[in-house]
């Protein structure tokens, strides 16, 4: 078997980390950018991944998405590390270019496999939980907090024929982190889901790295109930308390207790003192964010079921009124984020 | 109506290549409120800088509009009323996704495209929010921020139409958007009016890109009209099983198509006589020139795979997709030469 050519869709903080991985690790990786300054970087002068313990620069052939119209072979494993809301143009712009028994993983936080199965069909389509933390805010640098031995990813399909590719995609990502297999991708995702809900948009909502806004009175608590929401989502949708980030099986089946441990782990493990949420940095960037893929989905479901999500609600909302300008981001929103205020 | 005054009407470009960046320009000269949104960055970055230089026949205007990089969608905070694409058709797919969450609940998604991709569209952002377009403009752009217009705003041609029954309340809103920037017919059958667009671009695009040359000296090759002609034909055999009606296109008038006999050199005419510069090559062999992937596919591949549906021949048709997949795939260069080969597989 010839070496797969690979793809990394969305070459931003997560993906060029990644990227540089598989670079490093000997495969053909295309890395494929919307940034246009971060590409031009790239190609200049490699890209730059600042780990806790060391730094390192790895050529890598990048291309501009307006590019993608000169492609000429397919890919076989193309990785996708958009943004949630990006997922379904983005699967459709790559599509053509996949090969007919390629795969597509969605390497993203979010719902996002059934977005890419629409697209390339479930047989082509894997799903990955990720969990590590990096930022970039200059082209061509990226700052990784985690690195590979402390980086986690589960892989899994909602179809046989792709589930079938999982160890393949396993053992190409292995450079890049520890990465188990689902036999349950869907409630593997519902689980990142669980630890989303809680921090990433609230800390961000306060405008605080998140181990700051977890320290603020209430906060933690909040984002507990955030979570187990998300469980109790979970729940309604068919999926399962499952165990991700390694952690060993419990047997908690109580949302809230298992939404207080992901939590938990997330702070222990995966987040550094000045780590602020991916929410944060679009936000900072005046970038659209994830939130309602994130929590306006656990919204979504609940609502369905004829349940209430009073603490994921607030959320949305507060996300929604500071991506419209209505309302500024910072520590001031506290009492709302609680539903301590009734205005 | 919704309320909403013209001249506030948010107009967005997507896609602001030779022909988007040119209708953008006419749009924002007028006075409207519009973003171009591209995703070659050279040319973005060039528009920015110097503003876009619109180079047409008789005279040349620079006009500063605001422009978007494609990763700054994401930076959108205000829904755009009106969006008129411009991609390639293979893109529309995906673009429709990229813009349909910043398209107002009762914004216009308009495919200003070759193709037949209204529906692609109308998958994506409903019929009540699309409408489809034919454009007969030709530019073309080899320098970023430097569009060369062959046919300014008096010579570019327009159909619009609805794809719901009964018309769309905001026809005629988007209609006068895009009057600024040629003469725009309001159809009551807009996909009828595509497909004789698409019979005309299955006439000349690939055919004449494949050999490398301007449309006129391709058209005069030994063999190429009546090869042309026979694709043109085929493509009207395929659309009128279909049940598409013959409309007049480019400006023509019901009289000038009332025969089918000889319909589509009439076409072929009428677009050389109106549009076609002596320099003017098209869409097809720019894409190649590029090493970008060409509209051959979502022209004459749409020709070949209904043709086979309905059991319907396509010889000519086939030829040509044969030979722009050997293009695009390297093994072959558009020149002069493959007129021969062209021909032995139309047989």
């Amino acid at each position: 078997m010839t070496a797969p050519r690979i793809a990394v869709l969305g070459a931003g903080a997560q993906g060029a980390g990644i990227g540089a991985d598989l670079v490093r690790a000997g495969h053909d990786v295309t890395f494929l950018e919307q940034w246009p300054a971060h590409v031009e970087t790239m190609r200049a002068r490699g890209i730059e991944i600042r780990l806790p313990l060391e730094t390192t620069i790895t050529p890598v052939h990048a291309l501009h998405l307006c590019e993608v119209a000169t492609l000429r072979e397919p890919y076989d494993i193309v990785f996708l590390l958009m943004k949630a809301y990006d997922t379904r143009w983005a699967v459709e712009l790559i599509a053509p270019h996949l090969a007919p028994d390629g795969i597509v993983v969605g390497v993203q936080n979010g719902m996002t496999l059934d977005d890419i199965a629409a697209v390339v069909g479930p047989h082509r389509a894997l799903g990955a939980v990720i969990e590590m933390a990096s930022n970039m805010f200059e082209p061509g640098i990226v700052t990784r907090q985690n690195a590979p031995a402390d980086s986690w990813f589960a892989v899994g399909g909602i179809d046989p024929v792709a589930q079938a590719r999982a160890a393949e995609v396993q053992s190409i990502m292995s450079c890049t982190g520890t990465v188990e297999v689902s036999d349950d991708i869907r409630s593997s995702k519902w689980m990142k889901l669980v630890a989303n809900a809680g921090e990433l948009v609230a800390s961000a909502i306060l405008d605080l790295p998140l181990a700051e806004a977890v320290r603020l009175p209430g906060v933690h608590d909040m984002m507990i109930r955030c979570g187990a929401e998300a469980a109790q989502a979970a729940l309604v949708d068919g999926s399962h308390l499952v165990s991700i980030f390694g952690l060993a099986d419990s047997e908690t089946v109580d949302p809230g207790a298992y939404a207080a441990r992901l939590l938990g782990e997330v702070l222990d493990k995966y987040s550094l003192p000045d780590t602020r949420t991916t929410v944060l940095q679009d936000w900072m960037k005046g970038r659209h964010s994830e939130y309602d893929e994130l929590n306006g989905h656990v919204v979504r479901v609940l609502d369905g079921a004829g349940h209430s999500a009073p603490e994921n609600s607030r959320v949305v909302d507060l996300a929604r009124r500071i991506e419209r300008g209505e309302l500024e981001r910072g520590i001031h929103l506290l009492p709302d984020l609680l539903g301590e205020t009734s205005s | 109506m919704s309320g909403r005054s013209l001249p506030g009407a948010r107009i967005a470009v997507l896609g602001a290549g030779a022909n988007g960046a040119g209708i953008g320009a006419d749009l924002a000269r007028a006075g409207l409120d519009v973003t171009l949104i591209e995703q070659w960055p050279a040319h973005v970055e060039a528009m920015r800088r110097t503003g876009l230089r619109v180079v047409m026949p008789h005279r040349e205007t620079v006009t500063q509009i605001p422009t978007l990089h494609l990763c700054e969608v994401a930076t959108l905070r205000e829904p755009f009323d009106i969006v008129l694409m411009l991609m390639k058709a293979y893109d529309a797919g995906w673009a429709a996704r990229l813009i349909e969450p910043h398209l107002a609940p009762d914004g216009l998604l308009i495919g200003v495209q070759n193709g037949m991709t209204a529906a692609t569209i109308a998958e994506v952002v409903g019929a009540h929010r699309t409408l489809g377009c034919v454009i007969e403009v030709s530019s073309e752009m080899d320098e970023p921020g430097v569009v060369m217009r062959h046919t300014p705003a008096e010579r570019s041609w327009f159909a619009l139409g609805s794809l719901t029954a009964g018309g769309h309340p905001r026809l005629d809103e988007a209609a006068a958007v895009l009057g600024h920037a040629g003469t725009v017919a309001i159809v009551d059958d807009i996909l009828s009016a595509k497909w004789m667009k698409l019979v005309s671009n299955c006439t000349t695009l690939v055919s004449t890109a494949v050999l490398g040359l301007p449309m006129i000296a391709a058209l005069e090759a030994p063999g190429m009209r009546e090869l042309m002609v026979r694709a043109g034909q085929e493509a009207l055999d395929v659309g009128m099983r279909d049940g598409r009606a013959i409309l007049p296109i480019f400006g023509l008038d019901a009289h000038d198509v009332a025969r089918v006999d000889g319909l589509v050199e009439v076409l072929l005419d009428a677009l050389y006589r109106g549009f076609v510069l002596p320099t003017t090559t098209t869409t097809v062999l720019h894409d190649w020139r590029k090493g970008r992937r060409s509209e051959a596919e979502d022209l004459n591949g749409v020709i070949v795979r209904r043709g086979a549906e309905l059991d319907i021949a396509t010889p000519a048709n086939d030829a040509l997709l044969e030979v722009a997949r050997r293009i695009e795939r390297g093994h072959l260069a558009p020149q002069p030469g493959n007129a021969s080969l062209l021909l032995a597989l139309a047989g």
